[in-house]
């Protein structure tokens, strides 16, 4: 199975109503107001084998914050960038492994990397960004197939 | 009874202690460790019964952990708790000697569903 817009909203709401339990909305709107651009944090995941590339969650460092709060059950004030990077690293792994595993096998899952900025603009036809809304908060989950694997499906 | 939950991630440890609590699996010690060689300098030293490991970790897998456990005869029942939940990972982890694998993300329901056994059996 390839992966398209409707299954990634799928598997990421699944996961954000389950770790988190937050409901989220996907929408549409590409150039969220409420997303200061050039200061976004990225956590990644790649996947490399019978698919070769990379899962992307990007959303603002308060609500990195937000997330990590709510996995360590903590209040924001104590939440270290440390701690805000495993936190939202480990979303980017059950993202990852949930988009692994409807994806041909076999492959391998990497370990989550976190890193400030945007996650690169997806190579057309290479690449999907969907965007969704969770309480007012904007953030992104971009597949990019690298471009020796296999493409999603557009 | 003794748990150890091994998983790199400060988080997601946290998050399976949360779950045992609010599954009801509240009268047992549970340890931690994050990654798989720290776990097992756990497992040669301390007393355990179940380990709810993760399968991708830095410096030693979960998978990898499983085959010291079995080659140095650690009596422990032993489970995975990982994002990659595939009929292939799980038939990895059964014929690897694991009880059982959890797929995150995952329910509290899933928790006393697949733990009931195990954890109220000691």
């Amino acid at each position: 199975m390839l992966l398209d817009d409707e299954l990634i909203r799928e598997l990421t709401t699944v996961v954000w109503n389950t770790v988190l339990g937050l409901d989220v909305e996907s929408t549409f709107d590409e150039s969220p107001p409420s997303m200061d651009r050039g200061d976004e944090i990225t956590t990644s995941v790649d996947i490399s084998g019978a698919w070769d590339g990379t899962i992307s969650l990007s959303f603002s460092p308060s609500f990195g914050r937000r997330l990590a709060a709510m996995m360590l059950d903590c209040p924001e004030s104590q939440t270290t960038a440390a701690l805000v990077r495993d936190a939202v690293g480990e979303l980017a792994n059950v993202v990852g492994g949930n988009v692994k595993g409807v994806l041909p096998g076999p492959s391998k899952l990497s370990l989550p990397r976190v890193e400030a900025g945007a996650a690169a603009v997806a190579v057309s036809g290479l690449g999907r960004r969907v965007w969704f809304d969770c309480g007012g908060q904007r953030f992104s989950v971009t597949v990019r197939s690298h471009p020796s694997g296999e493409a999603t499906r557009s | 009874m003794n748990i150890l939950v091994v998983d790199d991630s400060k988080a997601m440890r946290m998050i399976v202690q949360r779950t045992l609590r609010q599954a009801g699996f509240t009268e047992h010690k549970v340890s931690e460790a994050c990654n798989g060689a720290e776990a097992l300098a756990f497992l040669r030293k301390e007393p355990c019964d179940v380990v709810l490991c993760d399968w991708n970790m830095p410096e030693m897998s979960g998978i990898e952990l499983l085959g010291a456990v079995k080659t140095e005869q650690i009596r422990v029942q032993f489970g995975f708790i990982t994002s990659e939940g595939t009929p292939a990972m799980r038939l990895q982890a059964a014929e690897a000697g694991a009880t059982f694998l959890i797929a995150k993300p995952f329910t509290v329901e899933t928790f006393e569903h697949t733990l009931r056994d195990i954890l109220v059996a000691a």
